[in-house]
């Protein structure tokens, strides 16, 4: 506590030297008497009068004064002082090692900063330069893809193509080995008259005895006419077996034919179809034939 | 008028200067410790943003690094499947070529064979009823048939001693050879055609099995 003692001060008044209370306050002042109420360090000073001057009493106006905290110097208490000035001392270095600890982390920060961003700026360059790789394989693929489809398509194209050709062929095939059994039946039918043939033989024997038959009885023809009759029915005999040889040989030749006939149906059904199978083929074969 | 008692401490106004100065001081600490802290924020945000930047920068690369990975892997598939087609496209073509020139070797063929066919067909047909051949070997038949029965008729007459009667059968069984004779020349010059044809058939026939031979080579046997 304070060591100095303390004056008496009137109610109302501020104690000096206390900083606290040091301010000016107005007070109200009661009415003035030749005896000040105050004394001590703080007080009026009692105002010097000219005797040769009656003076009176007179009830002056109340005023009011502005009454100052102190007019003789003050001092604050060095303890005070050196508390205060350890206070300032610490709160300016706790500030001055705030921001000296925060200049550190910025320098920090910003260094931390500055290689994020050229991390960045490489990053941004390489994604940019791959993006672009990107783009370019990305165009390249799809070029890709797009000429890919195109061979798609004419591999389709031509597989069909070869498919329609293949069964072109197939038609052709088959149709010419049609053809061809045709033209073999065809040409033994015709073979069955031709020389060497049964028919052929048939009808070599069928002239003979044609041959004969007409000398047979040319012969007993003339042997009647002179009168040998015997001879002449023995010739007219021969003659008629050469009849029957004919007969019979004529029988072969129709046996022959019949079965001539019968092929020769046999091959013009099948040729009626062969004329279907070949519309058909005709059809499948003119898309690709070139 | 009394002395006032001096006392120790700091003077009030001293103290004031030194707490103003000290205030100053503090205030500019304080301040540029404020700024400091900002400028620490603001860096700190930027870096948080930077960072952040990178992160979505760097995962986007990545990203893209894969696609692009996987881009250039699809092309080397898309360039591999591109060099099969074209070389399935190489043999699809020959296949091409080699069938149409099959296909034309075939047609030619059944062409021809459809040719032949029609020339045996016609062939044929100058044997069958109706024929020019058929018509004389009927009439040259039945010619020779009535010389034979006028013939028979001839001896039986002159068997039976009646001798105009058989001389009269006889001319007319000569009649009767005469009518087969013709007739027989008509079906003999039929005949010749018919073989002429067949010869030139036999010679169609053997160039188309030369022709068919070629065939096997052209269409692959």
């Amino acid at each position: 506590m304070d060591d100095q003692p303390r004056d008496e001060t009137e109610p109302g008044t501020s104690p000096p030297g206390d900083p606290a209370r040091d301010e000016t306050q107005v007070v109200r002042s009661g009415p003035v008497s030749d005896e000040s109420a105050m004394d001590g360090d703080v007080g009026r000073l009692p105002i010097e009068t000219d005797a040769s001057v009656p003076t009176e009493a007179v009830e002056p106006p109340p005023i009011e004064l502005a009454v100052a905290p102190s007019v003789s110097p003050r001092r604050v208490s060095n303890r005070l002082s050196v508390v205060l000035g350890l206070a300032a001392v610490v709160a300016i270095g706790a500030v001055g090692a705030m921001g000296y600890s925060m200049t550190q982390d910025l320098g920090s920060t910003r260094v931390s900063l500055a290689t994020a961003e050229t991390e960045l700026a490489g990053t941004k360059m390489k994604l940019e330069t791959t993006s672009g790789s990107l783009a370019v394989q990305t165009t390249t693929l799809a070029t890709a893809k797009q000429d890919h489809g195109a061979l798609d398509a004419t591999i389709t194209e031509l597989s069909t193509q070869v498919e329609d050709q293949t069964n072109c062929l197939s038609l052709q095939t088959a149709a010419l080995a049609e053809l061809g059994r045709i033209e073999q039946l065809q040409t033994e039918n015709f073979n069955r008259t031709t020389e060497k043939s049964a028919y052929a033989k048939a009808e070599a024997v069928r002239a003979k005895a044609i041959s004969a038959a007409l000398d047979d009885y040319y012969q007993a023809y003339s042997k009647a006419f002179q009168g040998g009759t015997s001879a002449a029915r023995t010739w007219a005999a021969k003659g008629k077996d050469a009849e029957a040889t004919i007969t019979a040989e004529e029988k072969k030749l129709k046996a022959e034919l019949k079965t001539v006939d019968a092929k020769a149906a046999e091959i013009e059904a099948a040729l009626d179809a062969l004329e279907q199978q070949l519309a058909v083929t005709e059809a499948a074969c003119a898309e690709v034939t070139p | 008028m009394t002395g006032v008692p001096k006392r120790g401490g700091l003077n009030v106004r001293l103290a004031l200067v030194l707490g103003v100065i000290a205030v100053i001081v503090f205030g500019g600490a304080a301040a540029w410790a404020f700024s400091v802290n900002g400028d620490l924020e603001r860096t700190r945000t930027t870096l948080g943003t930077t960072n952040a930047d990178l992160a979505t920068t760097t995962t986007t690369l990545a990203d893209t690094e894969t696609k692009l990975q996987t881009a250039t892997s699809d092309i080397a598939a898309e360039e591999k499947a591109m060099a099969a087609a074209d070389a399935k496209i190489t043999v699809l073509n020959s296949q091409i070529k080699r069938k149409a020139a099959c296909i034309v070797v075939q047609t030619t063929n059944l062409t021809e064979l459809r040719r032949i066919l029609a020339l045996e067909r016609d062939n044929f047909a100058r044997t069958t009823t109706g024929s020019a051949w058929s018509k004389a070997n009927t009439a040259d038949s039945k010619a020779i048939h009535l010389a034979i029965t006028d013939l028979y008729k001839a001896y039986q007459a002159a068997a039976a001693r009646n001798y105009s009667g058989a001389n009269t059968w006889l001319a007319r069984s000569n009649a009767q050879v005469t009518v087969s004779n013709r007739q027989l020349k008509v079906a003999n010059r039929e005949i010749d055609r018919i073989n002429k044809a067949s010869k030139a058939i036999n010679g169609a026939n053997r160039a188309f099995g030369d022709t068919l031979s070629e065939t096997q080579g052209t269409c692959g046997g």
